[in-house]
């Protein structure tokens, strides 16, 4: 892969990671390291702490989520994150926008697309 | 960016004028968020417009229709920024690498310096420095592999520390510049009229100057920090700025006093640069300290408001 096409599919993920994030956070508040846990359980969304966490940071400064600390029952506090009331709706929208496209990307590449 | 976007042929007054607005306003709005649009980008959506307005009567209502697609001149603007530092070249060339180095030669501002010193969500330990060639500590990258926070534990850096946490933390680099100034003024009339300014590797000096000069360059690496860290904090910045000024002007000014404690150490008989190592390493620990002190009482503030105010637990995994 080439740095330009690196830099393409780095930027194609980002957005559908964030989807991913709210589609979890949609299910139930999760912490941090649970989110990318559950994220490396699917290869095509796995994604670093370094890429988890200034997401994460961004979509609680737009207002999408919350945090708030929980007692865990296994150790030291945790910081949970949920989806705000803007985020349910966001997480809505977008999943909306990304069926739409997928059907459209899935007809625009057809058979073409190689699948690893 | 100053050149006018043409008037297209085709366009009214009344389309021009709206034009132009757009265009002049999305000048402005780039060169307030530090970056310039190309000539060939603001062709393109020069272009786009003119597409668009192809098939209409080119009223001002008609661009102002074909001006929306392109969202505020802002928004426009905030985009092209975002992309600027997205990428390996910055606006104008002011950010970037050279022979595999990152350079920034962008006027340093105090949000960007924390930005740089303090980031425990960015996992890289060496980052690029704020003005010039090379790279600094991001000491919340240290912190975060240390164990000593994590990188999600405040939400807003520093925030929740409280004011007077903050406004402490300035007590630190002002009292290690004071204590420069008492090693200077108890020893200053003791030093020779040459004194090493520089040492080699074998700890050996290689350089000498006046008394004179060597003090005054210990005041520009160990005062000066301080008073733009004092100006920061009497600014009124955001804590995670003023946080950042103290640590930076700590680390500085403790350098500083290791560099005039190794020309006393010299002078006087001592051999070998251990003054400096040991200022060299003050540099590092002393502003780590501060700002994962801060950090960590930070995080226990937010601890107390959630988990005072909610007593349900979390899942186990």
């Amino acid at each position: 892969m080439t740095n330009a096409t690196e830099a393409a599919s780095s930027q194609l993920r980002k957005g559908v990671v964030e989807l991913a994030i709210l589609a979890l956070l949609h299910r139930g508040e999760a912490y941090g390291g649970e989110i990318v846990d559950r994220l490396a359980e699917h290869p095509g969304l796995a994604i670093s702490p370094g890429t988890a966490y200034p997401l994460l940071s961004r979509l609680r400064k737009s207002g999408l989520i919350t945090s708030a600390w929980r007692e865990s029952p296994v150790g030291p506090p945790r910081k949970y994150y949920r989806l705000s009331p803007d985020g349910e709706q966001a997480f809505v929208d977008m999943a909306r926008v990304w069926n739409g496209m997928k059907d459209d990307m899935d007809t625009l590449l057809g058979t073409d697309a190689p699948h690893d | 960016m100053t050149d006018r976007a043409p008037v297209q042929p085709g366009d009214t007054p009344g389309a021009a004028a709206v034009i132009d607005e757009y265009f002049d306003r999305l000048r402005t709005a780039a060169a307030g968020r530090g970056t310039s649009i190309a000539p060939d980008d603001l062709a393109e959506l020069r272009a786009h417009v003119d597409e668009r307005l192809h098939a209409t009567a080119h009223t001002a209502a008609d661009a102002t229709d074909a001006l929306a697609e392109l969202g505020t001149p802002e928004a426009l603007a905030q985009a092209f920024a975002d992309d600027a530092t997205a990428g390996p070249q910055g606006p104008d060339g002011l950010v970037g690498r050279v022979l595999g180095m990152p350079y920034d030669v962008r006027p340093p501002t105090s949000d960007r310096l924390a930005r740089r010193v303090w980031d425990p969500t960015n996992p890289k330990i060496l980052v690029p420095k704020v003005l010039g060639l090379g790279w600094t500590v991001n000491f919340g990258a240290l912190a975060v592999r240390t164990r000593l926070v994590r990188p999600d534990d405040e939400d807003d850096p520093f925030t929740s520390a409280g004011s007077r946490v903050v406004a402490a933390t300035l007590a630190a680099p002002v009292a290690a510049a004071v204590a420069l100034g008492a090693l200077v003024a108890a020893t200053w009339t003791t030093l020779p009229a040459t004194v090493p300014t520089h040492w080699g590797l074998n700890g050996r000096p290689d350089g000498y100057g006046s008394p004179a000069a060597a003090v005054i360059a210990v005041g520009v690496i160990g005062v000066v920090p301080v008073l733009l860290a004092a100006a920061v904090h009497l600014r009124g910045r955001h804590p995670f700025a003023r946080v950042a000024a103290s640590a930076v002007s700590l680390g500085l000014t403790a350098l500083a006093v290791s560099i005039y404690a190794q020309t006393l150490f010299t002078v006087r008989g001592g051999s070998g640069v251990w003054p400096t190592w040991a200022g060299v390493a003050a540099f590092v620990v002393l502003p780590f300290g501060l700002l994962v002190t801060v950090s960590r009482r930070g995080r226990a503030a937010e601890q107390r408001r959630d988990l005072s105010s909610s007593p349900s637990k979390g899942t186990a995994r």
